[in-house]
């Protein structure tokens, strides 16, 4: 059932966003969710379609895409964006593949992507997806579902802050290192239209109802009521890994394995308030990849390792987080397609430099 | 070879880390040492510590080695496996977490600076050839023993290369060391004794094993007899070091003091590196044994303290002399030749000095008691610090003779009691016998010789002879009456100088034989 997405669903979306997401989460200075806000104020509502609705609205031959700011979020602050990169870089991709697609879909619905896909819907004028291609936040732009699906993220097209137009037109599996290239060149960060595709395709091959999820999570936070990292768990299917405070934040010299990821390795450890002497590690690949707890494999990619303020009741942003914060630890459950054989290798510990065999297995 | 079997013969945890190859390795915490270790694997993917066997000690190889997630990973599997030591690359101050880990779960972390494969690969044939890896252990102690120059270092050298093993140096047959073991701790002793080569005795080596397998004893015990030759070929070398030096010291001081030897450059250069200084006015000291105790002068050796601002001991004649610079008499206070006071005592001050030095070592220092002290009078330049001695010689055995003297008698207030002893000769000592023969047969021949010799000093005086003698006067009286009944001649004026001598002189003989007689009552064993 279709509903429409206006801006007093934005508090609950950008709240719910930031979970899972620690190195490109919630350091939002305000402008963004302004010019979101202002997007549907001035064009309306936007509809979301549970990809359930899709056969049902969109013809074989329609297509769709996905919208989302690729590069760096601190990048982007310093540079905002104008307005009308989403339009453009829809508009361009249109031309691209000879027809303009028929609604939008998030790359990814955590962090600023979840609100730029909105804001995409909205200036374009076509329907959102409630389905996006990761479940939470990977670094790479392959690293989706819809990867996995065999759709490819080119051709695409990226906008950036001094109005390049990057185009990638590759063979399969080559659009993400391509795309690397022109994030140097064009400051940082690209607003992007990729994975075109026919919209029963591609919502088909992602993640259903990861919009709806990022409300419900920003309802729940701001509930202002009980243990908010058990509360979370339980209302998402997850797992409390446990309540601390922050003991160290250290970066690492060493990767682990090779690894094309962009951001230095960080650890972080949490000192346990609900058993004394025991220690959390949090191993940080762009995002956080791995928890220990004495030592113990506990959770790894590509589960979402969540971390939340129980005091401030909102996600915790790496950039934010200091020795002595109180933060609470869950785990929630990857969609069951990243744990597949093709999923893990995609998406796994390993793809992160960790070669540690994937905690599904073990168990 | 059973599974059991290569674990008792394996060689240990501890062993292990003490091995050349693991010298920069820091590990913490402190490890188990008797743990076995049964193989060393080098690792490259931390999944593969959780297939590792019981007793195999983990290298971690880079990057996997220098990771925090991955270190904390393996140290949990070898929690998990009881691997008894787990080896990376990891800074512990950078990486303060993970060494809490291996602390928590009490798995040792090894931090090894150098390159991780070759650290694996110089381990693992020590661990497959246990035999040759405890040989080793062996000569690698040996080698160290070796340089030592004395028992404490020698101690020192097993303790820290024998895990779990503690050594002590004591008397062969003495009750249990004092050292106390955790209850249910498995402790074996292995003793090796000195046996008869032994300068002090019955000594022996003990060490307290915990948790060694014969193999291993069989080790602490080769250990030992090595460390036994090199404390005994240590102590024996320091006793012909000091003999020598002390011999030389002794010969150089009689070529200084008798033959004028600071005119031979060889002798001045000797005194020189000994820091003797001879020049300006002098006085001497003396801790002696009697002339019958002569041949055990050297029991002192190492005994005798120093004193301060004074030269010795050196060994001379029956004892061991000191001597301190004064001022002579024909000098003033304290200037020397560049106008800066020279500091030093004046002759009555230094020979209070020694005196109260020398009385102290005799009743502070353990020495027997047959030991006597004496002070010289004041000399001046090599020949005057000889005749300081012989001076200081006499006062001493005045000393042992006349307890009266005090602890440290001065030659120059001793008077004719040091003259007497000096004149105390074998010519003399005849003829001292002969004149007083008629008295040799009483009972109280003692008090009539000390008499005689008391009234003579006091002119004929019964009155304070009595007072000198602490008796009533007709009890000397009475004495005398006696003594001249018995035929010594006393009033004859031409035979009164040579009884006045013999009387000192047999008075002298007989209160040597009593105080004789005193000591060998006291030595010998009571019942």
């Amino acid at each position: 059932m279709s509903e429409q997405l206006g801006v007093d669903a934005l508090d609950d979306l950008l709240l719910g966003s930031q979970l899972g997401v620690l190195t490109a989460a919630s350091t939002f200075t305000g402008s963004m969710e302004r010019w979101v806000s202002r997007c549907l104020a001035e064009h309306g509502p936007v509809t979301v379609l549970h990809p359930d609705e899709v056969d049902d609205t969109f013809g074989a031959d329609e297509f769709a895409c996905c919208v989302g700011m690729v590069g760096s979020l601190a990048a982007m602050y310093e540079m905002p964006p104008g307005g009308d990169e989403c339009i453009e870089a829809f508009d361009e991709l249109g031309r691209m593949i000879g027809r303009r697609p028929h609604c939008v879909a998030p790359l990814n619905a955590a962090g600023v992507n979840a609100m730029i896909a909105v804001a995409a819907a909205a200036l374009n004028g076509v329907p959102l997806l409630d389905c996006d291609g990761q479940g939470r936040v990977f670094p790479l732009i392959d690293q989706t579902t819809f990867a996995l699906a065999g759709l490819d993220a080119a051709p695409l097209v990226g906008v950036g802050p001094w109005g390049d137009v990057v185009t990638v037109r590759s063979p399969a599996g080559r659009a993400e290192r391509l795309e690397r290239f022109g994030l140097a060149g064009a400051g940082g960060w690209l607003m992007t239209a990729l994975y075109p595709a026919p919209v029963r395709e591609l919502a088909a091959a992602g993640i259903p109802g990861s919009l709806s999820r990022c409300r419900t999570v920003g309802a729940i936070l701001r509930s202002g009521r009980g243990h908010i990292g058990a509360l979370l768990a339980r209302e998402l299917g997850g797992r409390l890994v446990g309540r601390g405070r922050v003991a160290g934040i250290a970066e690492q010299a060493e990767h682990g394995v090779a690894t094309v990821q962009p951001a230095q390795p960080v650890a972080v450890v949490i000192d346990r308030a609900d058993r004394p002497g025991s220690e959390i590690l949090i191993e940080v690949r762009n995002e956080a990849v791995l928890v220990l707890v004495d030592g113990a494999v506990v959770a790894t990619t590509p589960d979402s390792i969540c971390l939340v303020d129980p005091l401030r009741r909102r996600a915790v942003d790496l950039l934010d987080l200091n020795e002595g914060d109180a933060v609470d630890v869950f785990v929630l459950p990857a969609d069951e397609r990243w744990h597949t054989d093709a999923g893990i290798r995609l998406a796994g510990p390993r793809a992160f430099g960790v070669p540690l065999r994937h905690h599904e297995e073990r168990r | 070879m059973s599974a059991q079997a290569r674990k008792q013969s394996a060689i240990t945890l501890g062993v292990l880390l003490r091995s050349e190859p693991m010298r920069d390795v820091v590990v913490r915490p402190e490890p188990a040492s008797d743990e076995p270790v049964v193989r060393v694997q080098l690792v490259d993917d931390v999944e593969q510590v959780r297939r590792c066997e019981p007793g195999t000690v983990v290298v971690l190889q880079r990057p996997i080695a220098a990771a925090a997630w991955s270190v904390s990973v393996a140290i949990r599997y070898a929690w998990e496996r009881r691997l008894p030591c787990v080896v990376a690359q990891l800074d512990p101050q950078a990486a303060p977490s993970v060494v809490r880990l291996a602390e928590r779960l009490d798995v040792p972390l090894g931090h090894c600076p150098g390159d991780l494969a070759h650290l694996a690969l110089a381990l693992a044939p020590l661990v497959a050839l246990p035999a040759a890896t405890r040989s080793q252990t062996v000569t690698r102690c040996a080698s160290a023993i070796l340089e030592q120059q004395d028992a404490s270092s020698v101690l020192r050298v097993i303790q820290q290369n024998l895990p779990d093993v503690e050594v002590t140096l004591r008397a062969a047959g003495r009750g249990a060391h004092p050292v106390h073991h955790a209850e249910g701790t498995d402790v074996r002793t292995v003793t090796v004794p000195f046996g008869p080569l032994d300068p002090w005795g019955a000594r022996e080596l003990r060490a307290e094993v915990t948790g060694g397998s014969p193999e291993w004893l069989a080790v602490v015990s080769d250990v030992l007899a090595i460390a036994r030759a090199q404390i005994l070929a240590c102590e024996a070398g320091s006793l012909v070091r000091l003999s020598a030096r002390r011999a030389t010291e002794e010969s150089l001081l009689l070529q200084v003091t008798e033959h004028d030897g600071l005119d031979r450059p060889d002798v001045a250069s000797a005194a020189r590196e000994l820091g003797w200084v001879v020049d300006g006015g002098l006085v001497a000291g003396l801790v002696s044994l009697p002339d019958h105790a002569r041949e055990e002068v050297s029991s002192l050796d190492g005994v005798l303290p120093a004193i301060p601002d004074a030269t010795g001991p050196v060994r001379y004649d029956a004892g061991w002399a000191y001597w301190m610079l004064c001022r002579a008499a024909d000098e003033t206070e304290g200037v020397g030749p560049d106008g800066v006071p020279d500091g030093l005592p004046s002759a009555v001050s230094a020979q209070r000095t020694l005196a109260v030095a020398l009385g102290r070592i005799r009743d502070d220092a353990g020495l027997p008691r047959n030991v006597a002290t004496g002070v010289g009078s004041i000399g001046r330049g090599p020949a005057g610090l000889g005749r300081s001695l012989r001076h200081a010689v006499l006062a001493a055995k005045a000393a042992r003779l006349t307890p009266a003297a005090g602890p440290a008698p001065v030659y120059d207030e001793v008077g004719a009691s040091a003259f007497l002893v000096g004149a105390d000769t074998a010519d003399l000592r005849p003829i001292a016998r002969e004149v007083l023969a008629p008295l040799a047969d009483c009972e109280d021949v003692a008090a009539l010789v000390q008499t005689i010799a008391t009234y003579l000093d006091c002119g004929g005086s019964t009155a304070r002879a009595a007072t000198a003698l602490g008796v009533h006067r007709n009890t000397v009286s009475g004495r005398m009456e006696r003594v001249r009944r018995l035929g010594v001649p006393v009033d004859d004026p031409a035979r009164r100088l040579v009884l006045h001598l013999a009387a000192h002189l047999e008075a002298q003989r007989l209160r040597a034989s009593a105080v004789a007689r005193e000591e060998r009552t006291e030595d010998a064993p009571s019942c």
